[in-house]
Order: C-alpha cells, then sequence, then structure tokens
C-alpha cells in the first residue's frame, strides 16, 4: 500500500475487533476503532474518515445493513466489507443493490481477510 | 412446522455448531444422544430468532468450559478482561446461529430466520425456560468441554 489505510471496524463484539487488528495491521493496515453499532459507527466514520470499514450485520441500535444505507451514501469513497456470520443469499443480494459486493463469512482466518482487503483498496 | 421442516432445520443448526467450532478452535465437537452441564456455574447466551420462524437459541456451556474456548477464540492468551468472556461466547453463539440461518435461509429459499443480538446470562444451577416455545436440545461433546444448543420455536404460528 502506497499510504497507510485507515479500517473502522463497526461490529458489537470485542472478539472481531481484535481478530481484524491481528489480520490486518501486519499488512499494513491501520485499524483505528469499534463501533459497537451502526449509529456509533456512521459517527465515528465521520471522525475518522476511513478508507475501509469492516461491517457487522447484527448488531443493536442500528444493524448493518440500516448502517450501509447512510455509509455508501454520505461516505460513497470508503470501501466496505460486510464481515459477517450471516450470508444467505438474500442477505448477500440486498448488500450488492446497496454496492457492497465483498463479504466475508465468520469466524475467517487472518490471511483471508487480509487478501479481500488488500483486492477491494485496489478496486478489484 | 411440521416434523421434516424441525428435522431439516435441527440437522443445519447442528452443522452449524461443529464447522463454527472447529474453524474457530480447533476443536471437532460430536453430537450426543443426551448430556448434562454438570459445572456449578454456567453461562448461557440467548439469541432471539425473527423472521418468518419466531423463536430463540441458547447456547449453554459451564463457565470453566467457557473460559477454556474463549482462551483458545482469543489465540491462546488469557482475555484482557473478566466480562470479555461473556461477549467473546456471545460471539461463538452468534457464529454458529449465523451459519445456521444462512444454511436455511438458502434451503427454503426466503428468510426464514433473522437473528436478534445476543442476550447473555450467567449464574449458579441455571435453568432457562421459555413457556411460549416448543423447544428441542442439541448435546455436543468434545475435547474443550460440553455444550447445550436448546432451539425453541414459537407453537402454533406459520412458517
Amino acid at each position: 500500500m502506497n499510504k497507510e489505510c485507515k479500517v473502522l471496524v463497526i461490529d458489537d463484539s470485542p472478539f472481531v475487533f481484535k481478530a481484524v487488528k491481528k489480520a490486518l495491521e501486519p499488512e499494513g493496515f491501520c485499524v483505528v476503532d469499534n463501533a459497537p453499532n451502526g449509529q456509533v459507527g456512521i459517527e465515528m466514520a465521520q471522525q475518522y474518515k476511513p478508507d475501509l470499514i469492516t461491517l457487522d450485520v447484527t448488531m443493536p441500535v442500528l444493524d448493518g445493513i440500516e448502517a450501509a444505507k447512510v455509509l455508501v451514501k454520505d461516505f460513497p469513497d470508503t470501501k466496505i466489507i460486510m464481515l459477517s456470520a450471516m450470508g444467505d443469499d438474500l442477505l448477500l443480494n440486498q448488500a450488492k443493490e446497496l454496492g457492497i459486493s465483498h463479504f466475508v463469512s465468520k469466524p475467517f482466518k487472518s490471511d483471508e481477510l487480509a487478501k479481500v482487503a488488500l483486492k477491494v483498496l485496489e478496486g478489484k | 412446522m411440521n416434523k421434516d421442516k424441525l428435522d431439516t432445520v435441527m440437522k443445519y443448526i447442528s452443522s452449524a455448531f461443529e464447522s463454527v467450532s472447529l474453524e474457530l478452535a480447533e476443536s471437532e465437537y460430536k453430537k450426543a444422544d443426551s448430556l448434562s452441564i454438570d459445572e456449578e456455574n454456567s453461562v448461557a447466551v440467548i439469541i432471539g430468532i425473527a423472521g418468518t420462524m419466531k423463536g430463540r437459541i441458547i447456547l449453554h456451556s459451564g463457565l470453566k468450559t467457557a473460559y477454556g474456548f474463549t482462551k483458545i477464540m482469543n489465540c491462546g492468551d488469557p482475555l484482557d478482561k473478566k466480562e470479555d468472556l461473556f461477549l467473546y461466547m456471545a460471539e461463538f453463539a452468534n457464529m454458529i446461529c449465523g451459519r445456521s440461518t444462512t444454511y436455511i435461509n438458502n434451503e427454503f429459499k426466503e428468510r426464514k430466520l433473522w437473528l436478534t443480538p445476543p442476550a447473555i446470562f450467567a449464574g449458579k444451577n441455571l435453568q432457562l425456560v421459555t413457556p411460549t416455545v416448543c423447544s428441542e436440545q442439541l448435546f455436543f461433546s468434545g475435547d474443550k468441554g460440553k455444550f447445550i444448543l436448546d432451539v425453541g420455536f414459537e407453537e402454533g404460528k406459520k412458517s
């Protein structure tokens, strides 16, 4: 990567935050913070202006699909990876309709997430 | 829900437990006919099910088992805070339920299940009862301890 890439994790689990850090920081990403729900995630996105967001689906207050509607509109330059244990075809289609075409299923392997993150940033 | 449909749902939930525990903690779990949580202190995570099938799934284990399992989830390191145990168990339950949802929704080609965020309970001699649901239990035994999944759906609801 040419510049340090900022990553925001929107997920209600501290386990996932730690796992994303472990996967992406060795690849040169800077994982800046963890939002425990979609609402806080939108606020943190305004604060950090991240290059990449990993977004959970099932969260309290505001779920990932509802948050994605706002994030895609308000932060068009930010790439989003849906990172969820739920991944049925209906959900994936819903995400695709919002412009999110990258999905990683939980639990994930570190190298798998890193590979997808690099691909997303390269615009592939 | 008819018996065939319930059998299919239980088969997918069982399969989700086995694959998630293998990927997450490299633990091979096998279904058992019956078992009980014999630790005095235990932890339970409840995940609500919305969608065309309504109910809940409870993941129940002993506290010592939960400590051991979450330590493996944390790359073998002790958890940073005592409370993290509950959050890690909640994520384990979320992964099992999420994968079950994926299998079931894809099988039936509709949004049968949608999950709500987990609620966590811990205590001595914990017994959880949801009177409005008809539930079945799945028992799992492996090298990291014993787990029970109590799967309940509302009775008399269209599915």
